[in-house]
């Protein structure tokens, strides 16, 4: 293996003139300064840092190079922090039809496949859940559009869209043996954490007025579950554990 | 002393110089951005093929995911898409038929110095049209689409090299041709991706680092604590083994940057990596993002090895047949 990209047994081919040479070493050097921006912002950007990515961003953005394109975290690349939104989460959106039939749909839907599918579905619930966490500008964005959409599908004037986050299981309640702590899917590990009324007028418009959001919300508390979580980021959360969730990679975008 | 100054900045400037232009421009054999090419584009029409079940539901005016919807969670302005000149279901459909077919020229190779920028293109407008259906697979995806651009992407494994081939019937066409696979552009590509990839793992060393769950070595178990993402159930393991392992990937992803650049070291953290990323890919259920892992790191690997594990490969199946 070679970090030399070898010439093999080829006949060796004409290298750039000399003005070719100085113009694409130009190029490469600011495409390189560019990338190293958007990715060292990723994490805690200083102001300068911020200032360079904001003033950089069509370029960023345009080529996907910006890893905190939202305002909210796209490519979760540090893959958990155990934050409150570090984990998966499921939009409900229910509605009684003018037929008066009940119907509901949970966003992913079961037996999504292939699973590249699934993962498509699963990274938009858990947007929207990403977004409950923050800023009240964006929170009812997401819900908005997918519920008003689904409502208007179905021809219903109202309905609700609840976004549940699926809690993990301690190690401790993994081991406990008893089939209802151990159970990832428990009815106990699902936390609502934004629930809000959607209104479809006839023309289309669509209203959505919140009654819950995270704050709000009564989440199954997990330090009553289990107080010994692996090392101190489960149960016993300590605040210099970690960031919080305002402040965590990509979380403050937007806030 | 100053002339010792002037002295020692003038023989720095020439050996960084020497040392960029050696790096940069020291024409390279295509073999692995051809190979890279063909994964790539396997990964890009996977990712676009599973979008189509679904193109309607979400793209469509009035869909779920509303252009105005994306605009307003863009912090930093939209970026434009393809998909958002088209909102009607036979517009949309045709539209996406059309990228696919894009997608499958382009892995196959041919017309590959069009048909790579095209391929950006469709990716492209997938993430931006929907940018809340993507997550850390499509960056790594688009930053290879980007650098294949730049090079012979189908001087090898491509149908436009088995054409130039067959077109080839003099020895001075032959030596052309020969002398085509090998350029200075080829590096360039490969030069691109090994330090964008670099530079994208330490990124991702460094943001793990600043959660208290990689530090104490519990981060593994509330991913695989996520019955939602994760392939297999790892909950079995105990707490030695989840702490060994979360601190195995951030060790790893904090030396890959700096040791895959020493020769001696780069086959042991191209196994390493390997390994995370294969982890990662049970753990998270992010298949797609560590086999997009998995093939920029081709980037690293010699022509020479690369040709031999093929030919390796392709023998027994030779016999088979």
């Amino acid at each position: 293996m070679s970090a030399t990209p070898a010439t093999s047994n080829v006949p060796a081919p004409q290298a750039p003139s000399t003005e070719i040479r100085g113009l694409v070493s130009l190029l490469l050097f600011i495409h390189l300064f560019v990338v190293a921006i958007g990715l060292v912002s990723y994490t805690a950007p200083s102001a300068l840092e911020e200032e360079l990515r904001k003033f950089f961003a069509p370029y960023l953005a345009t080529l996907n190079f910006d890893l905190n394109p939202n305002a909210y975290p796209t490519g979760r690349f540090y893959m958990t922090h155990d934050l409150p939104v570090d984990v998966d989460a499921q939009i409900h959106v229910d509605a009684t039809l003018p037929s008066g039939e009940e119907r509901s749909i949970t966003i992913p839907e079961p037996g999504l496949w292939p699973p590249e599918r699934r993962r498509h579905y699963q990274a938009m619930a858990n947007a929207a859940s990403t977004l409950v966490g923050g800023d009240e500008e964006y929170q009812p964005v997401l819900p908005r559009s997918i519920a008003g959409s689904i409502l208007r599908s179905w021809g219903a004037a109202r309905g609700t869209v609840r976004i549940d986050r699926h809690l993990p299981l301690q190690i401790q309640e993994a081991e406990s043996g008893d089939p209802e702590r151990s159970d990832p899917f428990g009815r106990n590990r699902y936390s609502p954490v934004y629930e809000a009324q959607v209104l479809v007028s006839p023309s289309g418009q669509v209203d959505i007025s919140k009654k819950i959001a995270a704050g709000e919300a009564a989440p199954v508390d997990r330090n009553a579950v289990d107080k010994s979580a692996p090392g101190t980021s489960g149960g016993e959360k300590k605040a210099g554990d970690r960031p919080s969730a305002a402040t965590g990679p990509s979380a403050q975008e937007g806030n | 002393m100053l002339t010792a100054a002037t002295e020692y900045l003038r023989s720095l400037s020439a050996g960084v110089a020497a040392a960029w232009n050696r790096f940069w421009f020291t024409p390279s054999d295509a073999y692995p951005l051809g190979l890279i090419r063909l994964l790539t584009g396997l990964l890009a029409t996977y990712f676009h093929l599973t979008l189509l079940p679904d193109v309607e539901r979400f793209f469509a005016a009035g869909g779920w995911l509303s252009p105005e919807a994306v605009e307003r969670l863009a912090v930093r302005g939209g970026t434009a898409s393809l998909l958002d000149f088209v909102s009607s279901p036979s517009e949309l459909l045709a539209a996406h038929l059309a990228g696919l077919a894009v997608l499958v020229v382009f892995t196959l190779g041919l017309w590959s110095r069009i048909t790579s920028f095209l391929a950006l293109a469709v990716i492209l407008s997938d993430v931006h049209r929907g940018p809340m259906l993507t997550s850390q697979f499509e960056p790594v995806l688009t930053m290879v689409l980007c650098y294949l651009c730049l090079g012979p992407s189908g001087a090898s494994w491509s149908l436009d090299r088995l054409l130039a081939v067959r077109r080839a019937t003099t020895p001075v066409a032959q030596a052309a041709l020969a002398n085509a696979k090998a350029s200075w552009t080829a590096t360039i590509a490969i030069r691109l991706i090994q330090v964008h990839l670099a530079m994208l793992v330490a990124t991702m060393g460094a943001a793990k680092l600043y959660g208290g769950t990689w530090w104490v070595g519990s981060a593994v178990w509330w991913l695989a604590t996520r019955p939602e993402s994760r392939l297999v159930d790892l909950t079995f393991l105990g707490e030695y083994a989840i702490n060994f392992w979360t601190h195995v990937i951030v060790a790893v992803e904090l030396a890959f940057p700096v040791l895959v650049w020493v020769p001696l070291l780069r086959p042991l953290m191209l196994v390493l990596a390997g390994v995370v990323w294969i982890s990662l890919a049970l753990l998270t259920g992010q298949v797609t993002f560590a086999a997009m892992m998995l093939v920029a790191s081709i980037s690293f690997c010699s022509p020479e090895l690369l040709r031999s594990c093929c030919c390796t490969a392709r023998r027994p199946a030779a016999a088979a047949a």
